[in-house]
């Protein structure tokens, strides 16, 4: 079986389209990550002055830096102060709004710059502060402020379109109930840009399709089915063969893609944050009570099990036609039909179920789904739709070959 | 060991390829001919067990093919008409990976292989990638894939393609010394493979046997309807137009020695003469060309 596994991974290896995809989608995601680094820009608190590139990766984790730390009572309604502070300042100064932050700098001097506009979008100000808003009146403490937000989320429906039932409200009350207060606050910028990009890792499950598009259906096209299946393991152990070599392609090829990805930003941003709470990262109307690095291992693990679903999906076509052209057609169409769903509000909720969309929203928004008094969120809805695919499509893959008929 | 063809029948949708076959094989080389469409092919493969029979059954010394499955395969060596191969392996590692299928270790197919790449002569290529192979070597490859597993029935569908004289004489004193305790099936168009090495043929028309018997048997069919007749070059080429001509020779007189292959004596001092395999196919086949 071993030597057939080997055999099976270079023919998927031979795949020509399927190598130039898979190498294409990790360039595009390494050069996604360098372009995003090296074209950032800030202005930077101490100086004022606007920096780019490792510069501006610098100043802004210096400015995190300062707001470092647990998020007491006591701290967020001194922060609160302060924002009042620089709108009360601001509000003094008539025709300040219509000044950019170069000119605030030129007229009114650095200090002043930075205890008005430069608070004003300061984003942890406009989180944290804007959080204990949701509240009415303004909340004394985050917890307060982010059930407030929550509540007004579940009120709102998701997308404004899909009302949550009450056992969905109470699933979501429950879930965010396990978050730990008051959160600690910190740097995490790596981390928060592989949670922002997972959506574009749906781009690999696309090129690993077509890498597999050739394991059953190649044999048909190159005729080489006749050969193969008058064997003696021919129509049994070539199969599993087949199935286990696409599984480990997958698994390699996610890990590697984990590993440019992650890696990436990890090199270039530092390793800091892993371990705060999810919402320093993906907001405080997140409800998990994940800490960022737990996201991160969920949501590539949950994509990659997306992946050998889509892979288990990729092979029952693979094993029914006589061309790799639609499998590598059918898996594109499923995944971009669910990017272009999103524009459907409606069908939005379907759409979400496809790999692209699904690993984008994941651990950041509240979707979820009711079969009766059973409610499941958006990831664990996808864990068991791509298990499920494939527990039963690779089994029908492995039935479709042993039955195929040469004609 | 007996291999039954019992009522093999296959149809796709209102066509009959194979209709109601019954044969019993036996160790030696079968020689299957017949014309393009004659369900050779098809035959070939439900044999082989890529193809479902719509009826009938394949019974190996009494056993059903389909239930001894995996049992049967491994018996099995098959060269398709159309080989199949993967044009980025070697020649060695494609034989590797068929000894894997074939049931082999890794050590005892490596060695296996590279002996069978020897007795076709393709020893000093077996590493380089199929996809650099000529027709004919391709083809030698494809033989010596069938063979790999010393299969008690070895399936060859057309081999001798591609192959130049040379290669042909080689090919079949290979399959003629190994075919001595094993049911060989041969489907080709080239009649004096068959001719040479078949212990029995079976000619094949529109999906049934028409002719089953030794070679002697089944050329003894023409007996009586070979004529060679000597006429000038003109009236030659009007036997070619309106008969079955199997040869025409011109001597060097100008004459030519047209050799016939009809029912009745197509002129007055035509002479009868004795038939070859070749002419047996022409008189069975004479009509399928006008079609």
């Amino acid at each position: 079986m071993g030597t057939l596994i080997k055999f099976e991974l270079k023919k998927i290896l031979s795949n020509r389209a399927g190598m130039v995809s898979c190498a294409l989608v990790l360039a595009m995601l390494a050069a996604l990550t360098v372009l995003d680094y090296t074209s950032s820009e800030t202005r930077d608190f101490f100086t004022g002055e606007v920096v780019h590139g490792a510069e501006a990766q610098r100043s802004s984790q210096a400015l995190q830096k300062t707001h470092a730390g647990q998020l007491t009572d006591e701290r967020v309604v001194a922060d609160a102060a302060t924002l009042d502070r620089a709108n009360q300042l601001g509000d003094q100064e008539p025709g300040l709004f219509e000044l950019d932050n170069q000119q605030i700098i030129d007229t009114y001097g650095l200090e002043f710059w930075q205890q008005t506009r430069a608070v004003q979008e300061d984003d942890y100000y406009m989180e944290v502060v804007g959080t204990l808003d949701s509240a009415s009146p303004r909340a004394n403490s985050l917890r307060d402020g982010a059930k407030a937000r929550i509540e007004g989320m579940l009120d709102h429906g998701f997308w404004g379109h899909f009302d949550y039932s009450d056992a969905e409200k109470a699933y979501w009350r429950s879930h965010a109930d396990g978050i730990s207060w008051p959160l600690t606050w910190g740097y995490a910028q790596g981390w928060h840009d592989v949670l922002q990009w997972k959506g574009f890792s749906g781009l690999a499950v696309i090129a690993i399709c077509i890498a597999l598009s050739g394991v059953f259906a190649g044999e048909y096209r190159d005729r080489t089915a006749a050969v193969v299946l008058p064997t003696r393991q021919g129509k049994r152990a070539l199969p599993m063969a087949k199935v286990a070599a696409s599984l480990i392609f997958t698994t390699a090829y996610w890990l590697l893609l984990a590993a440019i990805v992650i890696g990436a930003r990890v090199v270039l941003y530092g390793a800091d944050g892993w371990d705060l709470p999810l919402q320093v990262s993906q907001g405080l109307d997140v409800p998990y009570p994940l800490t960022i690095g737990q996201a991160v291992i969920l949501s590539y693990a949950l994509g990659y099990l997306m992946a050998l679903g889509m892979s288990a999906f990729a092979l029952l076509i693979s094993s029914k036609v006589r061309s790799t052209m639609p499998v590598a057609a059918i898996t594109m169409a499923f995944v971009f039909m669910g990017v272009l769903g999103l524009f459907l509000t409606p069908a939005a909720k379907v759409a979400l179920l496809t790999p692209f969309t699904g690993l984008s929203y994941v651990y950041d928004y509240m979707v979820s789904y009711t079969a009766g008094p059973i409610v499941a969120d958006l990831p664990t809805v996808l864990a068991f739709l791509y298990a499920a695919m494939l527990v039963a499509l690779t089994p029908l893959a492995i039935r479709a070959f042993r039955k195929h008929q040469v004609a | 060991m007996e291999l039954k063809l019992d009522r093999l029948t296959k149809q796709f949708g209102a066509k009959i390829a194979v209709d109601r076959v019954s044969a019993t094989l036996e160790p030696g080389v079968t020689g299957l001919l017949g014309a393009n469409g004659a369900g050779k092919t098809t035959l070939m493969r439900m044999v082989c067990d890529v193809l479902r029979p719509t009826g009938g059954q394949i019974l190996l010394d009494g056993h059903d093919a389909q239930e001894l499955g995996d049992e049967y395969r491994a018996l099995l060596g098959y060269l398709p008409q159309d080989f199949g191969y993967y044009p980025d392996f070697s020649a060695l590692d494609f034989m590797c990976y068929m000894a894997t299928l074939k049931g082999f270790g890794s050590r005892d197919g490596r060695a296996r292989s590279m002996q069978l790449l020897e007795e076709v002569g393709l020893a000093d290529d077996a590493r380089r990638k199929i996809k650099t192979f000529s027709g004919g070597m391709r083809q030698r490859l494809g033989i010596a894939q069938a063979m790999i597993n010393d299969p008690a029935i070895l399936v060859l569908d057309e081999p001798t393609a591609g192959l130049d004289p040379k290669e042909r004489v080689r090919f079949r004193n290979l399959i003629a010394s190994f075919a001595q305790d094993k049911i060989v099936i041969l489907s080709t168009h080239i009649v004096s493979d068959v001719e040479f090495i078949a212990n029995r043929i079976l000619v094949m028309r529109q999906g049934s046997f028409v002719l089953d018997g030794t070679p002697k048997q089944v050329v003894a069919q023409a007996a009586g309807k070979v004529w060679e007749c000597h006429v000038d070059a003109t009236r030659a080429e009007a036997m070619a137009a309106s008969m079955q001509v199997a040869n025409v020779r011109y001597a060097t007189d100008g004459h030519a020695v047209v050799r016939v292959v009809t029912d009745d004596r197509p002129m007055e001092d035509a002479i009868a003469v004795e038939p070859t395999l070749e002419d047996l196919y022409l008189l069975v086949f004479r009509d399928d060309g006008r079609r």
